[in-house]
C-alpha cells in the first residue's frame, strides 16, 4: 500500500504546454465564483438578515437590502468578467497539434476506417 | 382563447421547425467522419453570440420565467436573491472546464461527457454510471418542463393542455431530432433573444402602467410583510443563501447539458468572449423576470398557484400580440432546455452505450442516423409520459438537477486537473456524492447540516475521491498521456502503456 502511495506517475512524455494556461484560468474562475458568492451573501445578510417587517427600508421600491445585493453588487459583479477575460485569459489555438506541418495533417486525415472509435487509437 | 396570443406563438413554432430544417441541410453536407460530431456538436462551431446564448437558454430553464417568479411572488425577494446565483453560469462553464476541456475533446473525439470519463477512468463501471445518471435524471426533468409549461399555458389561453402537450413535443423533437445541435443551438439563440427582449418590455410595460415601484414596497409591507424579509418564509439563513451559489452557480458546469457547451466553440476568442458577456446577459434576464414576482402582488393580491401571477400580468398589461411574443419566452424557456436535454440523453444511449457496448463497429454515418431515430423515439417518451405523468415524477425532478452535480462534478473537475485522480475515486465518489445526496435530501435532514444537501454530499465526493485515488492503483501511462500528452505522445501509445502503473 505504501508503495502504492509514494509511487510516481510517469512523466516520461511531453506534455501540451496549453493546459496549465487551462489550470490558471480555472482558478481565476473558481476565485470570482467565491467572490461573487461571499459579496451577494454578505451585502444581503448584512443589511437585512434577521430585520423585521417594520424596520425594512426601501430604495426605488426594493427592500434596501435586495438593491444593494442582488441589484446593485451583482450587476457590478457581472460587469467584472471583462476585465478578467481582458487581463488575465490567454488566447490558444484549440487545434488538435498546433505545431502540425501540412503532412502531418495529411496523414491524420486518411480515413482510419472507423471513425467513431478511432478515439481508442 | 385569445387568437391575439396565439398568432405570435405559432409563428414563434413555425420559426424553429424552419430554423431545424436548415440545420438539417448543413447537417447532410458535413464531411464523411465528422456526421456524429455535426450531429451532437454542430461540427464545434459555434461563434460566442450563439455560444453564450445557447448556454443561457439551456442553463435557463422554466425555472427563470415560471417557476422563479412564481416563487418570488409566493416566497418573496429572497428567492430572487438566490436566484441571482446563477448569474455567473457561463463564465463557471466555460472557464472552469476550460480549453483543456475542449482542447481534449477534439483530441480524442469525444462529444459526451460519458466519453469522457470512459477516457479518463477506462472503465465499463464508470460509463454505465454516467449513463445511468444522464438517462434517468433529464428524462425525469424533461417531463417536468413540459408539463409545467404546458399548464402555464393552458391557464392563460384556453388551449387545452393535451393539444399543447402534443404540439410543443412535435415541434421540439423535429428540430431537435432532424436539426441536432445545431438546430438546437440557434433555436436557444432566438429563444434567448426573445427572452431578453420580452423582460425589458415587460418592465417597460409594468412601469408605465404602476408608475414607478415606490408603491409595490408599501404594499407588502402592509399587506405581505414575510415576503420582504430575510430569512423569510422560506428559511434564507445566510448559510442557505450561500449554498444555493454552489448548486446554480459552481456546481452547474457538471450538469451534462451545460458540460457539452464547453466542448462546442469554434475558438478560444469565441469562448473568452462568451465569458465576459455572458454573466451581464443573465443578470439583465434574471432580474428582468424574477422581480416581476414580487411586482404581481400588485395585480393580484391573493391567487392561490403563484405561477400563475406573471404569464397572467402579461396578459393583462400588454396588448395581444405583444403579450403572444413574450409569452413565447417561457414556452421557449423550455423548449430549449428540453431540446439540448434530448440531445445528450441521446448522444448517451447512441454514443456511450450502443456504440461502446452493443455494436462498436457502426460508421459514422449510422451512428449520426441512430441519433435522429433516437432523439424521435426520446421525444415520443418524454409526450407520452407528459400526457399521463407518472406518481413518482415529482420525486425524481427534487433529485434531477442537484442528482446529476453530486454524480458528475467531482470525477469531471478532478479528472480533468489532477493526474493522480483514478477509476475506483471515481467510482466511489460518483455512489458516494449520489447516496449522500439522496438519503440527506429525502430521508436523513442531518445529514445536510443545515445547508443544501447538495454541499455535503459534494464534499463527501471529494472526499471519497481522494481516498480512492490515493489508495488505488494509479491511473496508466496511456491515460497520463491522452490527458496531459501533446498528440504526437499520443500516437505514440502502445497497447503496453494499458497497463497500470504500481503493478
Amino acid at each position: 500500500m505504501s508503495t502504492r502511495l509514494l509511487s510516481r506517475l510517469p512523466d516520461d512524455f511531453e506534455e501540451d504546454p496549453r493546459y496549465r494556461v487551462s489550470v490558471r484560468e480555472a482558478w481565476i474562475v473558481v476565485a470570482y465564483w467565491v467572490a461573487f458568492t461571499v459579496v451577494l451573501t454578505a451585502v444581503a445578510w448584512g443589511l437585512g438578515g434577521g430585520r423585521s417587517a417594520d424596520e425594512i427600508t426601501f430604495v426605488l421600491g426594493f427592500p434596501t437590502w435586495f438593491f444593494w445585493s442582488a441589484i446593485v453588487a451583482a450587476v457590478a459583479l457581472s460587469i467584472v468578467p471583462v476585465f478578467l477575460v481582458r487581463g488575465f485569459f490567454t488566447e490558444v489555438s484549440l487545434a488538435v497539434d498546433p505545431g502540425a506541418t501540412p503532412a502531418d495533417d495529411a496523414r491524420r486525415a486518411e480515413p482510419s476506417g472507423d471513425e467513431t472509435n478511432g478515439e481508442r487509437a | 382563447m385569445n387568437a391575439d396570443v396565439i398568432i405570435p406563438l405559432l409563428v414563434y413554432l413555425a420559426g424553429m421547425a424552419a430554423i431545424g430544417l436548415w440545420a438539417y441541410g448543413r447537417r447532410r453536407r458535413a464531411a464523411a467522419g465528422e456526421k456524429t460530431a455535426q450531429y451532437y456538436l454542430g461540427g464545434r462551431s459555434l461563434g460566442w453570440v450563439v455560444l453564450v446564448f445557447t448556454l443561457l437558454a439551456s442553463a435557463a430553464s422554466a425555472g427563470t420565467f415560471i417557476g422563479g417568479p412564481g416563487l418570488g411572488y409566493s416566497g418573496g425577494y429572497g428567492w430572487i436573491l438566490v436566484s441571482m446565483f446563477q448569474v455567473p453560469t457561463a463564465f463557471v462553464v466555460f472557464g472552469l472546464l476550460g480549453k483543456k476541456f475542449a482542447i481534449l475533446s477534439r483530441k480524442l473525439r469525444i462529444v459526451t461527457v460519458t466519453g469522457f470519463l470512459r477516457h479518463r477512468y477506462d472503465h465499463p463501471a464508470v460509463a454505465i454510471l454516467a449513463s445511468i445518471g444522464i438517462v434517468g435524471f433529464l428524462l425525469a426533468y424533461m417531463v417536468a418542463q413540459f408539463v409545467g409549461g404546458a399548464r402555464i399555458l393552458e391557464a392563460i389561453t384556453g388551449v387545452p393542455y393535451s393539444v399543447l402537450i402534443v404540439v410543443f413535443a412535435a415541434v421540439v423533437t423535429l428540430y431537435t431530432g432532424f436539426g441536432g445541435f445545431l438546430a438546437d443551438a440557434i433555436s436557444d439563440t432566438v429563444q434567448g433573444l426573445i427572452m431578453l427582449v420580452g423582460g425589458v418590455a415587460l418592465w417597460v410595460a409594468v412601469l408605465s402602467v404602476t408608475g414607478g415601484l415606490g408603491e409595490v414596497g408599501t404594499t407588502l409591507q402592509q399587506d405581505h410583510p414575510g415576503l420582504l424579509l430575510l430569512p423569510g418564509p422560506d428559511g434564507f439563513t445566510a448559510q442557505m443563501i450561500a449554498s444555493y451559489s454552489a448548486q446554480l452557480g459552481l456546481l452547474f458546469c457538471a450538469v451534462p447539458h451545460l458540460t457539452v457547451r464547453a466542448m462546442a466553440y469554434r475558438d478560444s476568442r469565441a469562448m473568452h468572449t462568451a465569458m465576459a458577456v455572458g454573466p451581464l446577459l443573465m443578470c439583465v434576464i434574471t432580474l428582468g423576470f424574477l422581480v416581476m414576482g414580487p411586482v404581481a402582488r400588485l395585480f393580484y393580491p391573493d391567487l392561490a398557484v403563484g405561477d400563475l401571477a406573471v404569464p397572467r400580468m402579461i396578459v393583462d398589461v400588454l396588448p395581444g400580440p405583444v403579450a403572444g411574443a413574450l409569452l413565447a419566452a417561457p414556452l421557449a424557456a423550455v423548449m430549449s432546455t428540453v431540446d439540448s436535454m434530448i440531445l445528450i440523453v441521446s448522444a448517451t444511449i447512441v454514443r456511450d452505450l450502443f456504440v461502446e457496448y452493443v455494436r462498436p463497429t457502426t460508421s459514422d454515418e449510422g451512428v449520426s442516423r441512430a441519433g435522429t431515430a433516437v432523439s424521435i423515439g426520446l421525444g415520443t417518451v418524454v409526450l407520452l409520459l407528459a400526457l399521463d405523468p407518472p406518481a413518482y415524477l415529482e420525486y425524481l425532478i427534487i433529485f434531477a438537477i442537484g442528482g446529476l452535480e453530486a454524480v458528475f462534478f467531482v470525477p469531471l473537475v478532478l479528472g480533468l486537473y489532477w493526474r493522480r485522480g483514478n477509476t475506483l475515486g471515481a467510482i466511489l465518489a460518483m455512489v458516494g456524492g449520489m447516496s449522500w445526496y439522496v438519503v440527506a435530501t429525502q430521508w436523513v435532514e442531518a445529514m445536510a447540516f443545515g445547508v443544501f444537501p447538495i454541499i455535503p454530499a459534494t464534499v463527501v465526493s471529494l472526499l471519497l475521491y481522494a481516498a480512492g485515488s490515493v489508495l488505488g492503483r494509479p491511473p496508466s501511462r496511456e491515460v497520463l498521456v491522452k490527458f496531459w500528452g501533446t498528440t504526437a505522445e499520443i500516437e505514440r501509445l502502445t497497447p503496453a502503456d494499458r497497463i497500470p502503473v504500481g503493478r
